[in-house]
């Protein structure tokens, strides 16, 4: 490798990455060539799909299948998987073409005022939600006999460290073998022994027992909103900029993202059928359950592995939702503030990006381990930011991935906005009705 | 330094990329329908808001 100049550290890393896709670009197209080059181009979509199956998201499916089994859930999340695809598919095409983020996006073409409310939102809901991923990083090391104050700051260390190396593809490629542990939910649901006519049936027949109550429509809303989060967006056109993706590579990016969206779903599946096997026919009691407790209550029907593998499968969303969620908040304040913001660049070159990162982080963990951190209050508060940031960023991926100045050939086809208007109208629907019983929590009569 | 990159339309790919990346776009011209989504957009954020806001005033009462 060339000996690598400071000034253009990032620029000239991104041409020897560029050197390797056009070298397997230019041989033969066989099946082999074919996986070599997703298998070089893959990262964004795969890391933040697994990302988005943070520690949240786990006890979140976790509580669904425990409260109504695999009846009505299951069939929901398969109907997930491609609403996340079409929402991320937009943003390799977006990044892929215009070559920038999406903050930076928002900013140039809908004005100061959106860009700036959509980053703040944006970094204000991530620092919170790093909160909640440490707690479910140490929930998962807590099986392991790690005590929190070790598990916070260890975990922390790890989250930077990564960064550290200062390039993206490697950073990129150990968050994989990361993510690679995400799967642990699928032997881990495996194990419980499920009835696969009790899940067959539920894709067949989809009710719900007990009617749609207000409970159920904050695990609905829960659910969509662990499956399609406003960081996500700004990650994955974050990702697919730093990693360098032209549009000769959107065919690559758009199968990354749908081979995550099909992980997240199976994964997404595996734990509500782990629980709704376990948890709900036994009608246990699963009220107000630590990220710590699951593991331990699933203990005596499965025995210790399966503990542990639910305490690393824990561990391993906080992680990588961590990572990912730190770097959709660097590239965004980067973008906006005009700041280099690559992870080629070096820590001298790019300040404002490894700051962010660093200091979501070291915020984050330091909230979790202050005494008497009032913890539901921003669990809470994260879930309205999310809720107010959504439609918006839903919306202004719509327009920017129809804008033909930015976009050209590669704008929406018709049909694809067909079904992100639907999804924008579910969301805005969905968000309203939330925060109706959030402020109102009889309105719908529960 | 050696120059990566192949030649695509006569153009350096990453030339190419460079030039996408350093463009500045400008305001985005809207048509009648987005502008008619950016003004629910508005008053979605600004109800959203208040319910916000509501509901922190009550909890604090």
């Amino acid at each position: 490798m060339a000996v690598l100049r400071e000034a253009s550290r990032d620029a000239d890393l991104r041409r020897l990455d560029r050197e390797r896709v056009l070298s397997v670009r230019s041989r033969s197209r066989s099946p082999l060539q074919n996986l070599l080059l997703f298998l070089l181009l893959a990262g964004p979509g795969i890391l933040v799909m697994i990302g988005d199956n943070d520690a949240g998201g786990v006890i979140t499916y976790a509580t669904t299948g425990a409260r109504y089994g695999v009846g009505f859930f299951v069939p929901f999340l398969l109907l997930l998987i491609p609403v996340a695809y079409v929402v991320q598919e937009m943003t390799v095409r977006l990044g892929a073409v215009s070559q920038k983020g999406h903050a930076e996006l928002i900013f140039d073409r809908f004005g100061r005022f959106w860009g700036i409310f959509s980053m703040v939102d944006l970094v204000l809901g991530n620092c919170l939600t790093l909160v909640t991923e440490f707690i479910g990083m140490a929930a998962g090391l807590s099986v392991f006999g790690i005590g929190l104050r070790p598990a916070v700051v260890g975990s922390a260390l790890l989250v930077a460290a990564l960064v550290s190396v200062q390039r993206y593809l490697t950073a990129e490629r150990i968050t994989l073998v990361c993510a690679a542990v995400n799967l642990v939910f699928v032997p881990l649901a495996i194990l419980a022994h499920p009835a696969p006519g009790q899940v067959l049936s539920a894709l067949a027949r989809w009710n719900l027992p007990g009617g749609f109550t207000r409970d159920v429509l904050f695990l609905v809303i829960a659910n969509v909103g662990t499956t399609i989060a406003p960081w996500m967006l700004f990650y994955q056109q974050g990702a697919v900029v730093d990693k360098g993706l032209t549009p000769r590579d959107i065919r690559e990016g758009q199968q990354d993202t749908l081979a995550g969206s099909l992980i997240m779903g199976v994964v997404a599946v595996a734990i509500v059928v782990l629980t709704g096997t376990v948890l709900f026919p036994r009608h246990i009691d699963i009220g107000n359950l630590s990220q710590a407790q699951w593991a331990q209550t699933l203990a005596p029907y499965l025995g210790p592995v399966a503990e542990r593998l639910f305490g690393l499968g824990l561990f391993e969303a906080g992680l990588v939702a961590a990572i990912t969620i730190s770097l959709s908040s660097a590239w965004a304040v980067g973008e906006v503030s005009g700041q280099r913001h690559s992870l080629n660049a070096s820590m001298r070159q790019a300040p404002v990006f490894y700051g962010i990162y660093a200091g979501s982080i070291a915020v984050a963990a330091a909230v979790v381990l202050l005494p008497g951190a009032p913890l539901q209050l921003i669990t809470l508060t994260v879930q309205v930011i999310a809720t107010l940031l959504m439609p918006p960023a839903l919306l202004f991926l719509l327009l920017l991935a129809n804008d033909p100045e930015i976009m050209g050939e590669h704008r929406n086809r018709l049909g694809a906005n067909l079904f992100t208007g639907g999804i924008v109208a579910m969301i805005l629907v969905l968000s309203t009705l939330y925060g109706i019983v959030t402020v109102f929590p009889h309105a719908l009569g529960g | 330094m050696r120059r990566y990159g192949r030649k695509v339309g006569g153009m350096d790919e990453l030339e190419e990329l460079e030039q996408r990346a350093r463009r500045v776009y400008g305001p985005a011209r809207l048509s009648r329908g987005a502008q008619a989504l950016m003004w629910m957009l508005r008053v979605y954020v600004i109800g959203m808001l208040a319910l916000v806001v509501f509901a922190f005033t009550r909890q604090l009462g």
